[in-house]
This record gives structure tokens, C-alpha cells and sequence, in this order.
């Protein structure tokens, strides 16, 4: 009877490749979970550790678009729901225009009717060697056209500079 | 004699033996698969021409930047040399009927000079995996700039083994 308790004892503490293996396997599901739903990303885990600011410009739009760019919107990517930033600030102007005259020779003019909107929008990410990673891990760089989206536009936006703010 | 009858198993059996011929015969006598032919390590140098880009951008790509496919994320190669010209632009002269060439204003083209290790497989030449060539359309970005652009000219400069 006592080597039997003794026996008990000895099962309860014993550690086995089966006890290991599910655990690992409870790990695994657990990364998983956390890669699935970004929950890094959701408790605040993440690498943005830099300040920029994203100049932008929005080409040949009406009035009534550029009034709808707030100052104070957050601003997001519309193609994967990235947050991008704040508008601080907008400056319009007459739409540019490119026009051929009667001799054959393109010209610059301005529309009148339409605006186009040079900007800045504070954002976060990281600057690292390969370029700015928005939110660390989108890369964005002068040159790039992104469809973006606030609560109160969906507009064209062709990023022009990408500084480290305060800089 | 005796009769031989067929279970599910041995018909799977069958299909994967069948396939597996089929597949070697295509590999072997397929003219898109060039199994023996030989390829070369090559130093290349390509040139991407980046049309009618806001004057504002020159200057955003850099010598010994390094060049990525914005869609496969394929090394391009390193950036050695970038040439600015006006973009042209062809208009039609209204009275006279004839053909005007005047510079886009504000507008310049960039042509990017790019240096890589390459395979040359014969027929074209490969950036581990990615095919470069005369006339690719090319999407590529360098830390500071995004845009894309077509590959103009390509030569090969070393043998590297």
C-alpha cells in the first residue's frame, strides 16, 4: 500500500515527451493566434519608434474636395486599412495644367476650376536603411501614389518628401 | 489463370506512377526546360528609364542606393550612375501642320543605371530569379524614391565564374 502512495508520487512529478509536446504544440497555437490578429500590434508592441513627416500632393480636385481635407484627420491606406497619420497641414492652389498651344508647344497653366493640395501629415514608423517603414513595417518613399482615406475624403495622394520630424 | 483485380489503392498507385512519367518527359523533352544547358555568374549593368517625373524629385536617387522590385521585392542591383534629360514632349503645329518638339515643363525623365550579379542561362539573364531584359517593365524602388520605368539598355561587363 505505501509503495503504491510512493508509485503515485513519483507519476505526478514525472515530466514526459508527451507533456512536452503539447505544450509546444498550446505554444504554437498561442503565436499563432498573436500573428493572426496582430495582437502585438493591438497592445501597443510594436516598431514605431520615429516621428516623420509625410509632404504630399493631390492633383486636380473640386473646392469642395479640398474643403473636405481636414486638418486634424487621422488618414489611413485605404488598400490595406494602415493608419498613415494626422493632417497638420494643407496649402491649395490653382490645378496645374499642361496644355498644347496652336504651335504645337506644351504649356503650363492653371485651372481655375480645379485644386490641387499640397500637404503634410505627421506619421510614425521607422526609418532604417532600406527607407521609411510606416507603422514599421510598409515601406513608403516619394514617388508612391496611395489611394488614402479620412472620415471625410477618398483621394489620390502622390507623397513628395518624407522628413524626420523636427528635422 | 487468375484473375487480377483492382483496389482503390493500386488505381491511386497507377495515376501517381502515370504523372510521374508524364512530368519527367516534359522535363526532358520539353523545349521551355533547359536542363543542360549551361549558365554563367555575370556582372550586368541595365539602365530603367523613369518617364515624365516631376522636376521635384531629381535628386531623390542616389548613387549606391540599392534597387528593389516594388512588387516582387527582388534585388535589382546596386545604383552606379543617374542621368537627368527634359522630357519631350510631341506637339503638332496647327497652321503648319508639321511636328513640334518642345520639353514637358516641370517634368524630366531619369535614367537609373543599375549594376548586379546575374545568371546568364542562354537566352536571358536572371537576378536570382528575377528576369531583367531590354523593354521590361520595371517597378522599382531605392530608399528615398518610388516610381517605374522600362529597362532600356542591358550589358554585361564581368564574367564572375
Amino acid at each position: 500500500m505505501a509503495d503504491n502512495k510512493n508509485k503515485g508520487e513519483k507519476r505526478r512529478h514525472r515530466f514526459n515527451i508527451v507533456d512536452l509536446l503539447i505544450i509546444l504544440a498550446l505554444a504554437t497555437v498561442a503565436i499563432s493566434v498573436a500573428f493572426r490578429y496582430n495582437l502585438a500590434e493591438k497592445i501597443g508592441v510594436t516598431s514605431e519608434d520615429d516621428t516623420v513627416i509625410i509632404s504630399f500632393l493631390v492633383q486636380d480636385i473640386k473646392e469642395t474636395s479640398a474643403d473636405a481635407l481636414v486638418l486634424g484627420d487621422m488618414f489611413y491606406w485605404e488598400l490595406n486599412g494602415i493608419l498613415i497619420g494626422e493632417l497638420i497641414s494643407k496649402k491649395p492652389s490653382f490645378a496645374e495644367a499642361f496644355v498644347e498651344n496652336d504651335e504645337g508647344i506644351l504649356v503650363k497653366l492653371y485651372n481655375e476650376n480645379n485644386y490641387d493640395v499640397r500637404g503634410e501629415i505627421k506619421a510614425k514608423g521607422k526609418i532604417k536603411d532600406e527607407g521609411f517603414m510606416l507603422g514599421g513595417r510598409q515601406f513608403l518613399a516619394p514617388g508612391k501614389v496611395l489611394y488614402v482615406q479620412s472620415r471625410n475624403i477618398m483621394v489620390n495622394m502622390t507623397i513628395t518628401d518624407i522628413t524626420r520630424a523636427g528635422s | 489463370m487468375k484473375k487480377i483485380r483492382l483496389n482503390f489503392i493500386d488505381i491511386i498507385i497507377i495515376l501517381v506512377i502515370l504523372t510521374a512519367i508524364a512530368l519527367l518527359a516534359y522535363i526532358f523533352l520539353s523545349s521551355d526546360i533547359k536542363l543542360f544547358e549551361g549558365s554563367r555568374k555575370v556582372t550586368i549593368e541595365y539602365k530603367v528609364e523613369l518617364r515624365r517625373v516631376r522636376e521635384e524629385f531629381r535628386d531623390f536617387i542616389s548613387i549606391s542606393d540599392h534597387a528593389t522590385d516594388t512588387v516582387t521585392q527582388y534585388a535589382l542591383g546596386e545604383v552606379v550612375d543617374v542621368e537627368y534629360a527634359p522630357t519631350r514632349y510631341t506637339g503638332v503645329n496647327r497652321s503648319t501642320g508639321s511636328l513640334v518638339f518642345s520639353d514637358y515643363p516641370e517634368h524630366i525623365n531619369i535614367t537609373v543605371t543599375i549594376r548586379a550579379e546575374a545568371t546568364a542561362n542562354g537566352d536571358d539573364y536572371s537576378l536570382n530569379g528575377y528576369k531583367v531584359a531590354v523593354g521590361k517593365q520595371i517597378s522599382m524602388r531605392t530608399p528615398n524614391f518610388i516610381n517605374e520605368g522600362y529597362c532600356t539598355q542591358l550589358t554585361e561587363v564581368g564574367v564572375n565564374g
